[in-house]
């Protein structure tokens, strides 16, 4: 292979490392070096993205989206009956009446 | 001579049958009483029976009824989000071998002949297998309190939500609404915290009655306070809807005077 083969070559391979590398930090940061002013404004509406998934809209803020929300919660909140009679039953047991042996 | 003669003939002839009679009458009694004895004792020994096996079906349903609610337990305990890995195991694991227990006494149960055994392992059934009344309210008030953390996380979600929509408003009872609730979660996440904090390392009281008062009272003190983390977010909901109420109002008022406009 002549100089001028191996020196493209490792041009070559330089640029496939070095894009790569930006690809990835970029992918995995959300690097702001390319995005539009809206869509930062958007990665900070995110920023509670993780709690945001215990909804069922996720992070819509739209008035459907929260009453979707409420009732969600809501029916969780349906379940606290339940959880005291577990609660009570399990503190009241009773001894197994034998008043026929 | 003559007439004594027949007199004792007659008196043979009255008498001996009389005799005979009586004698017949008696053995017919004593026939009939020794047949009573043996009805009566069949006739006891079938009640005696059937009072064994209603006891022992009595008594299958009173362990059906505790494993049904540990499998139960069991099953929350594993799809709850909020609780350590290593308490869930311990929990689980309690309630597993309280299950292979009573499942043992079942056999044991099913197997005895005689009533005193039976009595006696129909009582243990409760006070041998103390642990279950130690084991299912740890796992009812864990369970509970999960619950309250999911409800909790979830309004903390939403009152981001709301407090992004309320930012662009100036309605003071809305902003009030919104911080009473996130104060009453905050305060729902702390009792259910204390709660499981305070029956976590509670053990069997194995008979011994101290600890057993000692068990009874830290487990109605953490029902206690997961009830009064319920009543927090029941107070919160209804913090979630007065805002919402304004929600609603402020967005029919933008749509009349956008139609107004146009």
């Amino acid at each position: 292979m002549t100089a001028t083969a191996k020196a493209i070559t490792a041009i070559v391979v330089l640029v496939i490392i070095i894009g790569g590398y930006f690809l990835f930090f970029r992918h995995k940061n959300g690097s702001a070096m390319n995005m539009t002013p809206s869509q930062m404004s958007d990665m900070s509406s995110t920023t509670s993205s993780t709690s945001a998934s215990m909804l069922p809209s996720g992070s819509a803020t739209s008035n459907a989206a929260i009453e979707e929300d409420t009732s969600a919660i809501d029916t969780q909140m349906n379940g606290f009956n339940s959880d005291n009679a577990d609660i009570n039953a399990g503190m009241n047991d009773q001894a197994v009446q034998q008043s026929s042996l | 001579m003559k007439q004594t003669t027949t007199a004792i003939i007659a008196f043979s002839l009255i008498a001996l049958p009389a005799f005979a009679s009586a004698a017949g009458l008696t053995t017919g009694v004593s026939a009939k009483v020794s047949a009573l004895g043996i009805h009566a004792s069949t006739t006891a020994n079938v009640r005696l029976s059937a009072r064994i096996a209603n006891a022992k079906q009595r008594a299958d349903q009173e362990i059906a009824r505790r494993t049904s609610r540990m499998n139960a337990l069991i099953a929350r305990l594993n799809a709850a989000a909020h609780i350590s890995s290593s308490d869930k195991a311990t929990l689980v694991a309690n309630m597993n071998s309280q299950i292979s227990a009573l499942a043992s006494l079942q056999t044991q149960i099913g197997n005895d002949d005689s009533t005193s055994t039976l009595h006696a392992d129909i009582q243990s059934i409760t006070k041998s297998y103390r642990i279950f009344m130690l084991v299912v309210p740890q796992a009812a008030i864990t369970a509970a309190a999960d619950r309250v953390n999911d409800v909790s996380a979830m309004m903390t979600a939403l009152g981001a939500k709301l407090d992004t929509r309320l930012a662009s408003s100036s309605n003071a009872s809305a902003s009030a609404a919104l911080t009473d609730m996130q104060a009453k979660v905050s305060s729902a996440t702390s009792l259910s915290a204390s709660a499981v904090a305070e029956i976590a390392n509670l053990k069997p009281d194995n008979g011994d009655t101290t600890i057993e008062a000692s068990n009874t009272a830290a487990l109605k003190d953490a029902r206690s306070k997961v009830q009064a983390a319920q009543q927090d977010l029941v107070a919160a909901r209804k913090d979630i809807s007065a805002i919402l109420q304004t929600l609603r109002v402020s967005a029919s008022a933008t749509t009349s005077a956008a139609i107004k406009e146009q």
